[in-house]
């Protein structure tokens, strides 16, 4: 019997240990699932184990997804995960390799077991099941995003409160060439940019409304618009010279704003809604993820999976309900 | 914002706002670009070259790395800067290795923005050397410090470089796979059987995978740089130093089943490069590039799709590769891909279903719309002109043997059109070129271009002109080949002036590909056959063929019109073609050490001692008092045939069959013995001289005798059909021996008539053999006396054992015929054995 035939055998006789393998699954027997599981379904099947597991894991790419940094860490608290530990699969440890001959059986095999080593990192056992591993792929899915988490998580939050110019001096620092790969955030986020100038000016009140100070204001305004937003590819796209105007426009209304009785226009009021924030926001973070090749799938991922996952949820709801 | 000239820019403060102001700006950046007063760039290089701050040489990289992706001025840029930006940051990561990962990816950005992608060579870099220590330490496995963004940078750049030792990583590289590999291959294992791993290479059916978690992003960049290791190991004939492990072989295959696209190309392009390239048996060969076929069709169907109203919805190759920061190089495009493939005869069936080449004319009309009132250097955007190249090559490669698909393509219009097109709009830019010194970067941009997609239209009308059908139909209504031979006429680009150097191998591609068009224009049944020759055309080719032109390819395919000229018995043309082109000069060809050119010149003779009025006389004439012939201490021309015949034919004799088999061989000894065929059929002379050369008669016999040896293994259908043609052309040169002109009964009436049993007598008795050559010379001139000379040199029973042995009819037939003419004239032999 040859190394390939006696190892293929070796993986076969362990069967069960591969039933999992595609499943998706964090086991975890702390999980409150679980633990209202056992409260009140005890002789609940294996099969129905996997399912309600599944909404962990979701949760927690989700929450990995959308930069919810304080959160995912409760969450894995409570999964008993730690948060460096999904970190390091994005780093797998070398293996030592025998040169040329290194897709020889021997060195396959050599780093098969290593990669099961670091499987049982994040092996986490259930009581009376045997779906006990966490499968190199599923790790591997679930620190997806989580490099990038800090850094997407301070831009993020930078935007949400309207500190638009430190969410592009973050942006210039960490994903420089993010910019030039896609256009539609520079404008969006630029624009935004311009919007939150509008209003720190606006709801500076009375400070703001001498003749200098809106002048002084006014220059800033046009002179970003030409520096910033009237670029060749910009100029190009009819949307975006649009939106410009629409923004040129609110100056109209600078007044009726500062003095909080102003009835936008719908268009206008669209543009100035404190609700563009979240929007930008969202854009950004899933244009890093896409920009550092971690969330190649996982927009689709974000809104496709997410629907399902809330159905999955609200039966949850309606069976803990009912019973 | 003033810059801080040409010492560079110290501030990080400074350069920091500057990133802010260029980034995702392309007016900030052309602004920049425009500003004579201090060139960004140049400030750049210089901070990049003085300054030692790491921070500082960081974003100096950003911002060069940012002017890659402002599409109005790049090519410009690296044209005239590449090469100090390229060293600059070179030498700066050396310095600082943490700058590697910025650097590169400036670096590949700033390479890969250009349609076809530039490269460094680092051969001729100071630096180039330790460049790639560098990069070997970073992809070798023992180097535990390496962030897997260094690590997708690092295997990004690579395809950019040019070195020898880029060969050295491909170590390194298949340790860092085999990592990657391990989890997917077990996977494998487990979801198929461990019998479809061991039959992977011969089956079908890639491996079932349905897992793409396992495929880490890290795989697509390790895979795109082997990708071009490969390439380069087969470019330098160093394929020994890889061989495609089965357990890779077999992940790389489940590959094809995989959604992510990018995977997939790379995937296809590997087992392409592979399969064509490395050794691995034919039928191995052909299952493997059968496997590849749906994925490449189906990509090529996403890339290239319309709607109902021929509207683009195809997804974009370069969108595609967004995701993973790659930019796809030229030569990994499915149409591209699908162009190497279609070379293969083996798979050629294939285009047969699918609709597929209605599928190719579709992508053409899509992309083929030249702005018609732009200048002819602006017609066409690169990637528009890559795509519809690779149609072509596809269209002319499906085409090169197969009627039924030339019958098909000519139904669209679109593809004559655009072939038409091409090659007149080649020949204006070329005008072009030659006319305005001003633009002259622009216009060899653009020529070169324009070298790439008309080479591909001509490569299609090649494939069009091998069919006899259309060189009197099609071939004709297009009305190409006066453009043609205008593109012939074009001035080569001269060697000396080393902007327009680079041109020069496409040029005289091109015009080889259109000689050889030509060549197949002028064959004797052809109705274009006329449109094509005049004085002037003539004048060309005899250019071509003289000792100025230094390019073997072209003088090749030059004598290859000729040859097809001459090929017939009109005497004009002949004497057209000798007022042009000296005897002298044919000789001098006959001497090449190239076979292809022997082969030509030797069948140009052939053809003009063919016909009843011919020049076989005039040839062995001039051959006599012919420089080059004295040179050679060759003073007969019968005997510088047999000269040639036997060295020639000393490669049959070998037993290494591949030596043999060397059809270029083949070739040459054919024409010489067909020069005999009409040398004898010439006159009663030329015959007579031919009986005397008693070695000549020897060697023909000894052809004669040369067995088709059918029972060796590895004896080709090649061998087998050069040997039927020589059998034929031996035993026409007996027939034509023993003919018996009209005029010839003058000849035996007169001195030489003697009394037919005194000959045979002194035949036999060795009478001959003690004449002087002049009277034997004489005595030869009679048919009877030939005959009898022949039977008895033992070319009756040759001839007659290799009518019983021959399976061809053709030989068959010719051989009984020589067999009469030979008894006709012995008593001996009974006319009806």
């Amino acid at each position: 019997m040859n190394d390939w035939e006696e190892f293929y055998q070796e993986i076969q006789s362990d069967a069960a240990r591969f039933t999992t393998l595609n499943q998706g699954i964090l086991l975890d027997n702390s999980s409150p699932f679980d633990q209202m599981y056992e409260a009140s379904c005890k002789d609940i099947d294996d099969d129905q184990m996997v399912e309600l597991l599944k909404v962990d894991y979701l949760i927690l790419n989700y929450l990995i997804i959308q930069g919810h940094v304080k959160t995912i860490k409760s969450v894995c608290k409570r999964l008993n995960l730690q948060v460096e530990d999904l970190l390091e699969t994005c780093y797998p440890q070398p293996i030592e390799l025998k040169g040329d001959d290194c897709f020889s059986a021997d060195q396959l095999i050599a780093n098969y077991r290593k990669s099961q080593e670091l499987c049982d990192k994040f092996r986490f056992k259930v009581e009376k099941s045997k779906l006990n591993i966490l499968t190199l792929e599923n790790v591997t899915k679930l620190s997806l995003g989580l490099a990038t988490i800090n850094v997407r998580n301070n831009i993020k939050q930078n935007i949400l409160k309207g500190n638009v110019d430190e969410a592009v001096s973050l942006l210039g620092q960490h994903y420089p060439m993010l910019f030039e790969t896609n256009q539609y955030i520079y404008f969006r986020l630029l624009h935004l940019q311009l919007i939150e100038t509008f209003r720190r000016h606006v709801e500076g009140g009375k400070e703001n409304s001498s003749a200098k100070t809106d002048k002084e204001f006014l220059d800033n305004f046009i002179h970003f618009i030409k520096q910033k937003l009237v670029t060749i590819k910009i100029l190009q796209n009819e949307s975006f010279i649009k939106d410009i105007e629409l923004t040129m426009a609110l100056l109209c209304y600078k007044d009726q704003l500062a003095s909080h009785n102003a009835s936008l226009p719908t268009p206008l009021q669209k543009i100035y809604d404190i609700k563009l924030r979240r929007q930008i926001a969202l854009l950004v973070n899933t244009s890093i993820l896409v920009f550092t090749n971690e969330g190649l799938n996982e927009p689709v991922f974000v809104e496709l999976k997410l629907p399902n996952f809330i159905k999955i949820w609200n039966w949850i709801n309606g069976e803990l309900k009912a019973l | 914002m003033p810059l801080a000239g040409l010492n560079g820019i110290s501030s990080i403060q400074e350069l920091q706002l500057l990133k802010a102001e260029i980034l995702g700006n392309d007016s900030a950046k052309q602004y920049h670009l425009n500003s004579s007063v201090t060139p960004l760039i140049d400030s750049l290089i210089a901070t990049l070259t003085f300054n030692d701050n790491q921070e500082v040489l960081k974003n100096c990289s950003i911002i060069l790395e940012s002017f890659a992706y402002f599409k109005f001025n790049t090519t410009q840029l690296i044209k005239e800067k590449g090469n100090k930006i390229v060293d600059a940051l070179i030498v700066s990561s050396l310095k600082h290795q943490e700058l590697c990962e910025v650097n590169f990816k400036t670096i590949k950005s700033l390479l890969a923005q250009d349609l076809p992608e530039c490269t460094i060579n680092l051969s001729i870099n100071k630096q180039g050397e330790n460049l790639m220590e560098l990069i070997y330490g970073i992809l070798d496995l023992s180097n535990k410090n390496v962030s897997k963004e260094l690590l997708s940078c690092t295997c990004k750049l690579i395809p950019y470089l040019q070195t020898p030792s880029l060969t050295r990583l491909i170590t390194p590289l298949m340790n860092r796979l085999s990592v990657e590999f391990t989890p997917i291959f077990i996977f494998l294992l487990r979801e198929n059987s461990l019998d479809n791993f061991t039959t992977s290479w011969y089956q079908m059916v890639p491996p079932h995978f349905s897992t793409p978690d396992l495929v880490s992003s890290e795989i697509v960049s390790y895979l795109f740089a082997l990708s071009s290791i490969l390439k380069h190991l087969a470019s330098r004939n160093e394929k020994d130093r890889f061989e495609m492990p089965k357990p890779f072989y077999y992940v790389l295959t489940s590959f094809l089943r995989n959604e992510d696209l990018c995977l997939k190309l790379i995937t296809i392009n590997i087992l392409i490069l592979y399969f064509k390239n490395w050794p691995a048996t034919a039928e191995l060969k052909t299952l493997n590039q059968k496997k590849l076929l749906p994925s490449l069709i189906t990509m090529i169907d996403l890339f290239h799709k319309t709607d109902g109203s021929n509207k683009d919805i195809s997804l974009q190759l370069d969108d595609l590769f967004v995701s993973s920061n790659l930019k796809i190089i030229r030569k990994m495009s499915p149409l591209y891909l699908l162009s190497l493939l279609s070379e293969e005869d083996d798979i050629n069936e294939f285009f047969a279903d699918n609709n597929f080449i209605m599928k190719l004319v579709n992508i053409i009309s899509k992309n083929y719309k030249p702005e018609k009132d732009s200048s002819n250097s602006d017609y066409l955007d690169p990637k528009s002109l890559y795509t519809v190249s690779d149609c072509l090559q596809i269209l002319a490669n499906i085409t090169s043997n197969n009627e039924e698909y030339r019958d098909e393509i000519i139904k669209h219009d679109i593809v004559s059109e655009c072939v038409v097109d091409l090659v007149s709009r080649h020949i204006n830019i070329y005008k072009e070129f030659h006319g305005d010194a001003a633009q002259l970067d622009h216009v060899i941009t653009i020529l070169k271009l324009s070298n790439i997609i008309t080479t591909s239209a001509l490569y299609l009308v090649r494939s069009l002109s091998r069919s006899a059908p259309l060189l009197r139909t099609y071939l004709v209504d297009l009305n190409i080949v006066n453009s043609l031979t205008d593109l012939v006429k074009l001035p080569l680009v001269s060697r000396d002036n080393e902007s327009c150097a680079s041109l020069l191998d496409d040029e005289i591609t091109l015009k080889a590909l259109v000689l050889g068009i030509i060549s197949n224009c002028v064959v004797e049944y052809s109705s274009l056959k006329k449109n094509v020759f005049n004085e002037d055309f003539l004048k060309v080719l005899s250019y071509f063929v003289s000792e100025e032109n230094e390019f073997e390819f072209l003088k090749n395919n030059a004598l290859s019109i000729l040859r097809n000229y001459l090929y017939g018995d009109d005497i004009i043309d002949k004497k057209l073609f000798l007022d042009k082109v000296p005897l002298s000069r044919i000789f001098e060809l006959c001497y090449s050490s190239n076979l292809q050119i022997q082969e030509k010149a030797f069948n140009i003779i052939r053809n003009l001692s063919c016909g009843p009025l011919n020049y076989s006389n005039k040839i062995i004439q001039s051959f006599c008092s012919d420089p080059t012939a004295k040179a050679h201490d060759d003073k007969d021309f019968l005997n510088f045939l047999l000269k040639n015949l036997k060295s020639l034919s000393s490669t049959l004799k070998e037993d290494d069959i591949s030596k043999r088999k060397e059809s270029e061989t083949y070739e040459v000894i054919l024409a010489i013995t067909y020069i005999l065929v009409h040398f004898a059929a010439s006159n009663e002379d030329n015959r007579s001289m031919i009986i005397c050369n008693q070695e000549l008669l020897d060697f023909i016999y000894m052809l004669l005798e040369t067995p088709l040896v059918q029972e060796i293994e590895g004896v080709s259908s090649e061998w087998a059909a050069f040997h039927k043609d020589l059998m034929i052309s031996c035993i026409w040169i007996v027939t034509n021996l023993t003919w018996k002109d009209d005029t010839s009964s003058d000849l035996e009436d007169s001195d030489v008539e003697m009394d037919m049993e005194t000959i045979e007598e002194e035949i036999n008795v060795g009478y001959l053999n003690e004449l002087t050559s002049d009277e034997h010379f004489k005595k030869m001139r009679a048919p009877r006396s030939r005959a009898l000379k022949l039977i008895k040199d033992g070319f009756y029973d040759v001839i007659k054992k290799l009518s019983f042995e021959s399976d061809n009819t053709d030989t068959k037939e010719r051989a009984r015929a020589a067999m009469f003419q030979l008894i006709l004239f012995d008593k001996d032999h009974n006319v009806d054995e």
